[in-house]
């Protein structure tokens, strides 16, 4: 080799270091503040879990990085940290992470480590640091603490009756604030949640105490429907307890004055950034409740109904959240629907029929393998999937963000959902942190028609359907389970409240209820508000704007989605359930319609 | 064009540009200070000893700071901010044939002596990189680490971190 190939080797970069890759010692080099810098940047923002791995190799290392990382301070991040009271009276305090796999679906859309954090707040901080050092995973890589010994409601209120005669509620708010202390030294929540707490002013300011000991969170978000906030709490305070978040933040409304909204805007880039829109998202999560989980809402017009109203189609992307809260759900439709993606966004418009080769993920299999499938068990199963929240994210920057929900069962093998109240909370919460609206009155998720007729928009919902699931159809008042209009508003426990119809003016007016019901496993419609016990149907006027053939179009498909599909493979269609429209027993008084109905089918 | 020059601790000696040395805090304050680049002093001539870099990672550091001319220097504290930080493709490539070697983590401490600070978090990301998808004993072999952990130890560390895993 020439003086002059010699000295080209050394000029190019991928050259130089050829001569050098004899691997040496990485300490006997690198100083410990380098090290220390190194393990800091052991993150990657879109994958908790790999970072949280990663983390435990750097510490199974040797000696020296263990210590490192234990005395670097290394917080793990973790989407939701929601403090809650338990009760007021004693003072006690709960602090989880319970929705952590909404959130975190929510924010990132990635795979995450899924973290459970419940901590009993009668347990003492001895038993408490035990516990953390017994968690284990569920099948879907979520963590949960194990608390065999505690889990028992029975042995749940005997510790609550002891811990009440034993501690007051200073010592509670005492172990709380140590506990919290505690948390945040290894935590990094994104969104702290705080609920259901009787906010004094010596423990607000230590929480914002404890927090300014921290870096700042991310989003910070007071429930102040929940959240009682003791007289002597000045404005300062709580200004002071929100100058810890970074991110957009809502604030109890009568603390919320516009000058407050601006000036907490205007005191850092980042919430600037904010303002002008470049990076913020919007999401509406519309909450479509059903009772029993019946829906029958054709989700093209749901689509379009929505698009319309909000008129960012092209920025909007649409995601139908299936609220999977019933026991009977069985495990295989549950994976299936924690595996389902709902990426396009007229995708779950299609019919389940021609899932293969349609743009809807929707995939709901039965779990039937072999032989005829049970419909009559399985249907009411199936049926039962609620869909709860259309949830729609603004583009931001090159790619889309996804915004969609998971169902919250937990843990996996136990067969039972998230009670919707706990996911309420924390969609309540996620709206407000999500969206850019500083204490704007949002409307209640709980409450389709209010969300609706206050923001005089476009129907939401063109339609409803509902069954009952009672087997003792003849029993039970038809009217109470279903409603048929442009808009109803729905409960998760009563079922259908009442339906108004919504013009393009946006005005709104009641309209009637009608009705459904099961007889014998054969579904009838019917729209009277009482529908004959012994399985005939009554049918009357339909006055809202069900008056033309596309009318029964819409309400003839949600039949052939939900009835007409083989629900063992989900494929082609086999109609295996017959849904007659007609009388078994008794005359329908209008023909007519129900002819109607059989002919669009 | 004022050119400066350096000297590595095995006294090569590397005429660098003015411009370029402003991504060195180290340099820079001590040409601030010494006025080193005032073409009317004899300071200008005087070279600048850098007794803690070796000539051929010198030499590296100058190729990094030449393809990085004109680059926003960083400011503030010397903590990566939480935002992700990813290493561009040239970066990437000029690291890669010399990781997990000695020399590139004679770059990093060099980068850190001489305050360079882009260089120096994109070493340690490229670093840190190297830990993503591996396990304890695959670092240890990657970076020459020898295993002192007990079983008993490393149990005990699994176990404080269960939920890691």
């Amino acid at each position: 080799m020439s003086v002059v190939d010699n000295y080209r080797r050394r000029s190019t970069p991928f050259s130089f270091f050829g001569h050098y890759r004899e691997a040496k010692n990485i300490n006997s080099i690198l100083p410990n503040e380098l090290l220390v810098r190194i393990f800091k940047l052991v993150d990657h923002k879109s994958d908790r879990n790999a970072k949280m791995r990663a983390f435990l190799a750097v510490r199974l290392t040797c000696r020296k990085w263990n210590e490192l990382v234990g005395k670097s301070r290394i917080r793990i991040p973790i989407g939701l940290m929601r403090i809650a009271q338990v009760d007021h009276s004693y003072g006690i305090f709960m602090v989880d992470s319970t929705g952590e796999e909404l959130i975190a679906e929510l924010m990132e859309n990635e795979n995450h480590l899924y973290y459970w954090l419940r901590k009993k707040p009668h347990i003492d901080y001895k038993k408490v640091k035990a516990m953390l050092r017994s968690i284990e995973f569920d099948t879907y890589g979520r963590v949960f603490f194990k608390t065999d010994q505690l889990w028992g409601e029975v042995e749940w209120n005997r510790l609550r009756r002891r811990s009440y005669e034993e501690k007051t509620a200073a010592q509670f708010t005492t172990y709380f604030l140590y506990e919290f202390n505690a948390l945040l030294e290894r935590y990094d929540p994104q969104l702290l949640l705080l609920e259901n707490i009787e906010l004094s002013r010596s423990l607000l300011q230590s929480i914002t105490v404890i927090l300014e000991r921290y870096r700042r969170i991310p989003r910070l978000y007071l429930e102040w429907k929940s959240v009682n906030i003791a007289p002597d709490v000045t404005t300062e305070d709580v200004q002071r307890l929100f100058a810890n978040s970074i991110d957009f933040t809502c604030l109890p409304r009568h603390f919320a004055t516009k000058e407050f909204c601006e000036n907490y805007l205007a005191t850092s880039p980042e919430r600037s950034i904010k303002l002008n829109g470049e990076t913020s998202s919007i999401a509406h999560f519309e909450k479509v409740a059903y009772f029993e989980g019946y829906l029958k809402t054709p989700l093209d017009d749901l689509c379009e109904a929505i698009e319309k109203r909000t008129k960012l189609s092209s920025e909007l992307e649409w995601h139908l959240y299936i609220y999977c809260n019933s026991y009977y759900a069985n495990e295989n439709i549950r994976e299936a629907l924690y595996n389902r993606k709902f990426e396009k966004r007229r995708g779950f418009g299609t019919d389940l029929r021609q899932n293969d080769t349609a743009t809807g993920y929707l995939t709901v299999s039965m779990g039937e393998s072999n032989g005829t499938p049970k419909f009559e068990h399985y249907l009411a199963e199936f049926m039962r999937l609620q869909p709860l929240v259309i949830v729609s994210g603004r583009a931001v920057g090159p790619t889309l963000e996804m915004w969609w929900l998971n169902c919250g069962f937990i843990p996996a093998g136990q067969g039972y959902c998230m009670p919707p109240k706990d996911q309420l909370a924390t969609i309540t919460a996620l709206r407000y942190a999500i969206s850019d609206m500083c204490n704007e009155p949002l409307p209640d998720v709980t409450v389709s028609m209010a969300l609706n007729a206050s923001l005089r928009l476009r129907p939401l919902v063109k339609c409803h359907y509902s069954f009952a699931k009672t087997k003792y159809a003849a029993e039970v008042a038809s009217d109470k389970f279903f409603c048929v209009g442009e808009l109803c508003g729905l409960n998760e426990d009563m079922g259908v409240r009442t339906c108004v119809n919504v013009t393009d003016l946006g005005g709104a007016e009641p309209i009637k209820n009608l009705g459904f019901f099961d007889y014998k496993r054969k579904f009838y419609l019917c729209d009277k508000p009482f529908c004959n016990g012994n399985g005939s149907v009554v049918l009357a006027s339909l006055n809202a704007s069900w008056t033309t053939p596309n009318t029964y179009t819409h309400l003839t498909n949600p039949f052939r989605r939900a009835f007409g599909t083989d629900l063992r493979q989900n494929r082609a269609a086999t109609a295996s359930l017959t849904v007659s429209m007609g009388e078994s027993e008794g005359t329908p008084i209008r023909n007519d319609f129900i002819c109607e109905i059989e002919k669009s089918q | 064009m004022v050119l400066i020059t350096l000297v590595s601790s095995d006294e090569q000696n590397f005429p660098v540009e003015r411009e370029l040395l402003k991504q060195s805090g180290t340099i820079e304050t001590l040409i601030v200070n010494m006025n080193l680049d005032d073409e009317d002093t004899d300071a200008a001539a005087m070279p600048i000893p850098l007794p803690n870099v070796k000539g051929d990672v010198l030499e590296k550091v100058i190729q990094w700071m030449e393809h990085h001319k004109g680059d926003p220097v960083k400011e503030g504290d010397n903590e990566d901010n939480n935002a992700e930080i990813v290493v561009p493709q040239w970066d990437d490539d000029f690291f890669k044939p010399a990781m997990y070697g000695s020399k590139h983590l004679e770059l990093t401490v060099a980068a850190s002596y001489l305050d360079i600070k882009n260089l120096l978090t994109l070493s340690c990301k490229a670093i840190s990189n190297t830990f993503k998808g591996k396990t304890g004993p695959q670092i240890r072999e990657e970076w020459g680490v020898p295993n002192e952990f007990t079983p008993e130890e490393e149990e005990a560390i699994r176990k404080e971190n269960e939920w890691s895993e």
